[in-house]
């Protein structure tokens, strides 16, 4: 997903010098930073403005952007993910639950399989939701944007065995909370 | 400890993992073959699949390009290395152009904001735009260029005073908002949608923030408020041959009079012939001196002591900015030259332009531009004497009478006798079938008052600008004359002269939301009432017998302040001072009580009106305890709006107000309980047949698109006899919001259908109260 090393260097370079090559960079990273706000936020209106958010934010830091070997995309992430923390706690979190997506119905299958299919879905969204937030960042960004443990060490200004501790964590948190549910028959997929 | 108990053993062993299996994730999660290990692994698969198959919005189409282009754009404003690309335009804003070109200028400034390559801005066109009479029960529409995300727009939506409507979208590009209770009478609404939520699907926006700004009818029988009352009285000056009064837009009293003036028991100098003969501009007159009439008149200032600032002189105007007089000189061949002079100031008065009539019109466009009448056309006229002729298309009666709105929109004049209102950016005409005399614009320009005949009795009406049906607004008592109409500053009022046989002229002042009229002063021989700039001052002549008139100032009360940003509406702020005392007498809740009585004259920020839990107020009906009664009895509804954790929900307050003392008087308060507003679809007819077969069939009629994924068995239930019955044949007809249960072979029991969340709407809305509808058991035999 990420521009060779020295080319993305250059390309930054000369978007320092020019922001007009910033076009490149956004052209090279825009589905994947769109995608992972998309994937947190689950609302097109709010992914939409988060992103752009991201990509200016991006565009009036880069006089201060340092390469230091990683790749571009992960100070795009960084600044994506401080985003959409900061959209969490300014606003109240459930005004952007699952039920509010504008997506796209399939027509294809039945009514009845299409609500349990979602209902299951939003029920491990809603697990992940209720993690705290540093596992459920590092989760995202490994399970939803398979990024290298590095790379979101980089991130979220941690150690990769800080990383590696955060979604062991998360992932067997997740799985209690998911035994637990259907123990109790709270999960949709049962319904 | 509990660290301990869960670190993982990714240090302890490695494995090579599957063959599709992250390895830093196998890693982390595996342990060893038979334990907690492959537990965590089918979880990560679990949380991988949930992740890609659950929801991930995909960007609008023109999205991407459209943030390419922002940045880009912004990217060149902040370039070290390229100066910026804006485009440039020349706009020749010759010292000529005035309001002729300015519906071109409008035009052109569109065009002037840079735009994304390729990107479209959102524009809306709304049934009820600008439109001051709007039923109260009417539904609004807004009619967008492209096709919208609908939640967005709709989340983003405010209309202010509140409003619980019903958003509905016939189309991507249309958007109908059903009000759930009728819009309360002679109030000004705005709707608004911030830019950043209209957008489009394109990832448009609009330029700025949408803004649509309409008005409600005014309605008689409810009293929504009251005329003016005097206060005081004042003797400003006498004059002999007083012919009309006007005030400068800073407050200066002007007096237009061909004899002498005595202003507070001192005489003003004589002057007579020409204007040769005018005394010095800017200069003060002497005091105790005779002012002989010219053949037009001098034009004083009726400052302490007053200024004579022009003589030979016939309809005196201000400039917008107070500093100029424009007024015609009549001329021996009987036409009227265009004279400005400073006021206040030394200089000579210009002369500008001349007439054919004469005693032609003239109004200032702005500071440093006039526009005349002469030859039956209009003609506009700079500082320097450039004149051209403007707005073709007006046709202007013998006279020479024109009057423009204060938006520079519309102009009035009567063409071979009929009363027409051009508009003068489309250039369409419409006439104004009988009026009589000259009528008065509203302060905004949307509205013109006129005096009409009905049935034998005068009465005033209103007109929208854009041609809509008049309303009436008063009926003067058989036999009384009204004439000289005067709108208020502040558009609450009318001031008008009413003339009653064996008793004389007399002012009176109509209050525009509810027809509701008193007369000023039983003082008679009045005339020419004219509002002071600041609204709470009302100038008149009174005439004696000898001749003299008096120039009286009366200070009223009641009356709101003039908008100063000439809004569709005029509103009154409240002084921190009254809030403070009203706060103290009646407390925040009675405070939207008055608010809501006095809806169109008052308006305090809703966080000083509500209490901390409530979010806005409308006043559902406003009305005298008894017939002419100033105590009123209002029914408000204060509204929390929904949030993510609560749905909407709103209270029912009933609170009598005394308006007779100094100031609102709270004498009752009484609250009903917080009600949860209904949300989601409603159900608004249902029906049932049975066939000839046993099948039953519901057919409920919803008031919205249903989401069809939330349309099943989880949302539509049927019971007989306390049974849950199965089978049931359940369809959507998304054309006619009609749902369609069907239940084959009952048994003769009672049936009860429910419907109930997660059945939602398109927007995601799901019903909030369950709907049932039940039928009873069929009889045997």
């Amino acid at each position: 997903m990420s521009l060779p090393s020295d080319h993305e260097e250059a390309l930054i370079a000369r978007a320092k010098e020019d922001p007009e090559y910033f076009g490149e960079l956004y052209d090279q990273y825009f589905p994947q930073i769109y995608r992972y706000v998309a994937s947190r936020v689950r609302s097109q209106p709010l992914a939409e403005d988060i992103t752009s958010e991201v990509f200016f934010k991006a565009l009036r830091a880069l006089p201060r952007y340092q390469h230091s070997g990683h790749p571009f995309s992960a100070w795009l992430y960084q600044i994506a993910v401080n985003a959409i923390t900061d959209h969490y706690r300014s606003r109240r979190r459930a005004e952007d639950s699952l039920d509010e997506v504008p997506e796209p119905v399939d027509p294809t299958p039945a009514v009845e399989d299409e609500v349990a299919r979602r209902m299951g879905v939003q029920a491990i969204w809603d697990l992940i939701d209720a993690l705290p937030e540093q596992q459920r960042i590092a989760m995202g960004l490994k399970y939803g944007e398979d990024l290298k443990l590095a790379q979101i060490g980089v991130i979220m200004g941690k150690t990769e065995g800080a990383v590696k501790l955060l979604i062991f964590r998360g992932t067997a948190s997740l799985r209690q909370r998911l035994l637990t549910s259907r123990a109790d028959g709270t999960d949709g997929n049962r319904g | 400890m509990e660290i301990v108990a869960e670190f993982p053993n990714w240090l302890r062993r490695r494995t090579t993992p599957p063959e599709g299996v992250d390895p830093e994730l196998w890693e982390i999660l595996e342990l060893d073959p038979s334990g907690k290990e492959q537990h965590l692994m089918a979880t990560a698969d679990e949380i991988h699949a949930a992740v890609r198959s659950g929801p991930r919005p995909q960007p609008d189409p023109g999205y991407r390009a459209h943030l390419r282009a922002s940045l880009m754009e912004e990217a060149r404003l902040h370039s070290p290395s390229r100066p910026p690309r804006r485009r440039r335009f020349g706009l020749a804003l010759g010292t000529g152009m005035g309001i002729a070109g300015l519906a071109m200028l409008s035009l052109v400034l569109v065009s002037v904001v840079v735009l994304p390559p390729g990107a479209r801005s959102v524009t809306v066109r709304a049934s009820v735009q600008g439109n001051p009479r709007v039923p109260v029960a009417q539904a609004i529409q807004l009619s967008f260029n492209l096709p919208m995300v609908e939640t967005s727009v709709v989340h983003g939506l405010k209309i202010d005073p509140a409003v619980s409507f019903q958003a509905r979208w016939p189309d991507p590009k249309t958007l109908v908002l059903a009000p759930r209770h009728d819009l309360v009478p002679n109030v000004s609404y705005v709707v608004s949608i911030p830019r950043y939520a209209a957008k489009a699907q394109s990832g448009a926006t609009p330029l700025s923030n949408i803004v649509i700004p309409f008005g409600t009818v005014p309605t008689s029988s409810t009293a929504l408020g009251y005329p003016p009352s005097l206060v005081a009285i004042d003797r400003v000056a006498a004059a002999t041959g007083a012919e009309s009064l006007s005030y400068a837009p800073d407050g200066e009293l002007l007096l237009l009079a061909t004899g002498p003036v005595v202003a507070q028991g001192t005489q003003l100098p004589d002057t007579t012939g020409s204007s040769a003969a005018t005394p010095p501009v800017g200069t003060p007159s002497t005091a105790g001196a005779l002012t002989a009439a010219p053949p037009g008149g001098v034009i004083y200032a009726l400052t302490s002591p007053p200024v004579a600032l022009a003589g030979n002189a016939l309809g005196p105007v201000a400039s917008p900015d107070s500093q100029n007089l424009a007024y015609w000189a009549p001329t021996t061949s009987g036409t009227a030259t265009l004279e400005v002079a400073p006021i206040g100031g030394q200089g000579q008065p210009l002369s500008l332009a001349s007439s054919s009539y004469p005693s032609p019109q003239a109004a200032w466009i702005n500071d440093s531009a006039l526009l005349y009448s002469s030859e039956g056309h209009l003609f506009e006229v700079n500082l320097d004497g450039q004149t051209l002729s403007v707005f073709p298309f007006v046709k202007l009666g013998a006279s020479g009478y024109f009057s423009i709105s204060p938006n520079g929109q519309s102009l009035f004049s009567a063409p071979a006798g009929v009363p027409t209102v051009y508009n003068l950016s489309s250039g369409s005409s419409q006439p104004v079938p009988g009026l009589q005399g000259i009528p008065t614009w509203s302060p905004v320009g949307d509205i013109l008052a006129y005096v009409a005949e009905q049935d034998g009795h005068q009465v005033i009406d209103l007109t929208a600008a854009s041609g809509a049906q008049p309303q009436q607004l008063l009926v003067a008592p058989a036999g009384v004359g009204l004439s000289q109409l005067g709108y208020s500053p502040g558009g609450s009022d009318i001031a008008y002269v009413a003339d009653t046989p064996g008793t004389g002229s007399q002012v009176g002042a109509v209050d525009v939301a509810t027809g509701t009229s008193a007369l000023l002063s039983t003082r008679t021989g009045m005339s020419q009432p004219v509002w002071a700039p600041f609204g709470s001052e009302l100038s008149a002549l009174e005439s004696s017998p000898s001749g003299a008139s008096d120039i009286l100032s009366m200070q009223l009360s009641n009356l709101p302040q003039a908008s100063s940003a000439g809004g569709l509406a005029a509103s009154a702020i409240a002084t921190a001072s009254q809030l403070a005392q009203l706060q103290v007498t009646a407390g925040p809740t009675a405070l939207a009580a008055i608010a809501g009585l006095l809806a169109p004259n008052l308006s305090i920020p809703s966080s000083q009106l509500l209490p901390g839990a409530f979010d806005r107020f409308y006043a559902v009906s406003s009305a005298p305890t008894s017939a002419g009664s100033e105590t009123y009895q209002v029914d408000l509804e204060l509204v929390q709006d929904a949030t993510a954790n609560s749905p909407a929900a709103y209270l029912q307050e009933q609170v009598t107000v005394a308006l007779g003392g100094a100031s609102p008087l709270i004498s009752a308060l009484s609250q009903g309980q917080l009600t949860t507003l209904p949300s989601g679809p409603l159900v608004l007819n249902a029906t049932t047949s049975t066939s000839a077969s046993g099948a039953t069939t519901f057919l409920l009629q919803f008031d919205s698109d249903l989401d069809p994924v939330t349309i099943g068995p989880q949302s539509i239930t049927l019971t007989d006899g306390g049974q849950a019955v199965g089978n049931l044949q359940i369809s959507y007809q998304t054309s006619t919001r009609q749902l369609t249960v069907t239940a084959v072979h009952l048994p003769p029991g009672p049936l009860v259908l429910t419907v109930s969340a997660p059945l939602a709407d398109v927007n995601h809305n799901a019903i909030s109260v369950p709907y049932q509808l039940s039928l009873p058991a069929v009889p045997i035999g």
